[in-house]
């Protein structure tokens, strides 16, 4: 399935614009997870790439690259880079991770703009910060900015 | 001034006087707030719309209603694979007739591969059952306040937002096939959402959403004869009663004791005459034999992009 034209499915009606972006913490230190429907890359995909030269790896890639570059954190004031990603694509919804590091912890991501996807209609962003039990939620969209105010 | 007319012949923003309001507002419950903005529907008529917030509207879950073996039985899914497709019960011939077609959804110990959380990458070439947690958003609806009919019907695609539930869950039409979803390069089919036994379940960014009317679910249920393993205790079920509102402004009422009348058109709607609305009007009616059972198409214009927001 290697052709753009299967990429090509009728967008209007279909609810995909919303998207949840984790960020967590584990042994190995910080992730970014990512989950987005499969139809909000379609959208995404097809507006900004030509019709031609897709294979597995440039659509894999593409993803990966429409997902980070909207992605910008910031904790405490300093900017938090994303590291190398990983993507499992789904017909309805696909899953990226991106190594984040250690970190000696944060208490704000104040200026962090997470606008990745802001192509599509009426698009929303979930951005949520698990530590344990405690998650802190924000939902971005045009309205402001893809902005995170505190 | 010739130019004009058909402009002014698409506008129909007008002020909402508050009785109108209030009675609108009256059939909610879970409502944070009502109020009314402009709008334009996809007809292009520019008119004014309901904003219905509501808040909390994930019901309390008693799940997950993905099996956790073979042995389990979990809650509903719709399968469109070539081995025993169709609605039915989460359970050993659903899973076995995935197997049979090449989807890995079991393994070795006869446990279901099972994902609840968005951050959790699937495995490659694995298929999963979809038993998403859910996360509370505040969601806000636009429904135009005088229904715009159209000429030609607007047939729902999969997982189009189509109406709002009388207590804020947002109903969606059907659910995304196991086979082909929405088509993504290389992307990987066989993940099947669990859906419960009132016929709905939490999207993948935590909202609780309804394929099915849920007042009308028993009877579909018993239609398919799942009503001895499954059955929708939390939502009453009853015959004929307001159950929401589509997006195009049109009142849903659950399926009459006999039927949806013969009348009706193919998007199981009609004029009536009803207690809430004794002067009659357009309405749909779930299905009560169906699955889903919400109507597959609009037959009024409704707000193309934004009908539905998060916060």
């Amino acid at each position: 399935m290697s052709s753009l034209a299967l990429l090509l499915a009728p967008f209007t009606g279909h609810n995909p614009d919303i998207a949840t972006f984790i960020l967590s913490e584990a042994e190995q230190g910080w992730s970014l997870w990512v989950s987005v429907s499969g139809a909000a890359l379609d959208w995404v995909l097809t507006q900004n790439t030509p019709e031609s030269g897709w294979s597995e790896e440039t659509v894999r890639a593409a993803c990966l690259d429409a997902v980070s570059t909207g992605v910008h954190l910031v904790a405490d004031g300093h900017p938090w880079t994303l590291g190398p990603g990983e993507v499992r694509l789904g017909t309805h919804q696909s899953t990226f991770r991106f190594d984040l590091g250690e970190h000696p912890g944060f208490s704000s991501l104040q200026g962090t703009r997470v606008d990745a996807l802001s192509q599509v209609p009426n698009q929303h962003n979930v951005l949520r910060v698990v530590r344990g039990e405690d998650v802190q939620q924000w939902v971005l969209a045009e309205r402001n900015g893809y902005a995170v105010a505190e | 001034m010739l130019l004009l007319l058909p402009l002014l012949a698409c506008s129909k923003d007008e002020p909402v006087d508050s009785a109108t309001v209030a009675d609108f507002s009256a059939h909610f419950s879970n409502l944070d707030s009502l109020d009314t903005v402009s709008c334009t529907l996809s007809d292009g008529t520019s008119t004014t719309c309901y904003s219905l917030t509501f808040s909390g509207s994930n019901p309390s879950d008693d799940g997950p209603y993905c099996p956790a073996t073979l042995d389990d039985v979990g809650g509903v899914g719709i399968y469109d694979g070539d081995t025993n497709p169709g609605f039915q019960v989460m359970k050993r011939a659903l899973f076995e007739g995935m197997e049979a077609d090449g989807y890995d959804i079991v393994d070795e110990e006869g446990n279901i591969r099972i994902v609840t959380s968005a951050d959790t990458m699937p495995e490659e070439g694995k298929a999963y059952c979809m038993a998403l947690d859910p996360v509370d958003l505040t969601l806000t609806f636009l429904i135009p306040v005088t229904p715009v009919p159209v000429s030609s019907a607007h047939t729902l695609e999969t997982v189009e937002q189509m109406g709002v539930q009388l207590d804020g869950i947002p109903l969606t039409s059907n659910p995304p096939s196991v086979v082909d979803g929405p088509p993504i390069a290389n992307g990987q089919g066989g993940n099947i959402p669990s859906i419960d036994p009132c016929g709905g379940h939490p999207d993948p960014a935590g909202y609780y959403h309804a394929h099915f009317g849920a007042e009308s679910m028993n009877s579909v249920l018993a239609a398919y004869g799942m009503d001895s393993e499954l059955s929708c205790t939390r939502v009453a079920q009853a015959a004929d009663v307001l159950i929401g509102f589509a997006k195009d402004g049109y009142p849903i009422y659950s399926a009459p004791e006999a039927g949806i009348p013969a009348e009706a058109d193919a998007c199981q709607g009609m004029e009536a005459t009803t207690a809430e609305f004794p002067d009659g009007t357009y309405l749909y009616y779930l299905a009560p034999d169906q699955a889903p059972n919400l109507p597959p198409c609009l037959m009024g214009a409704y707000v193309e992009q934004g009908a539905m927001t998060y916060e």
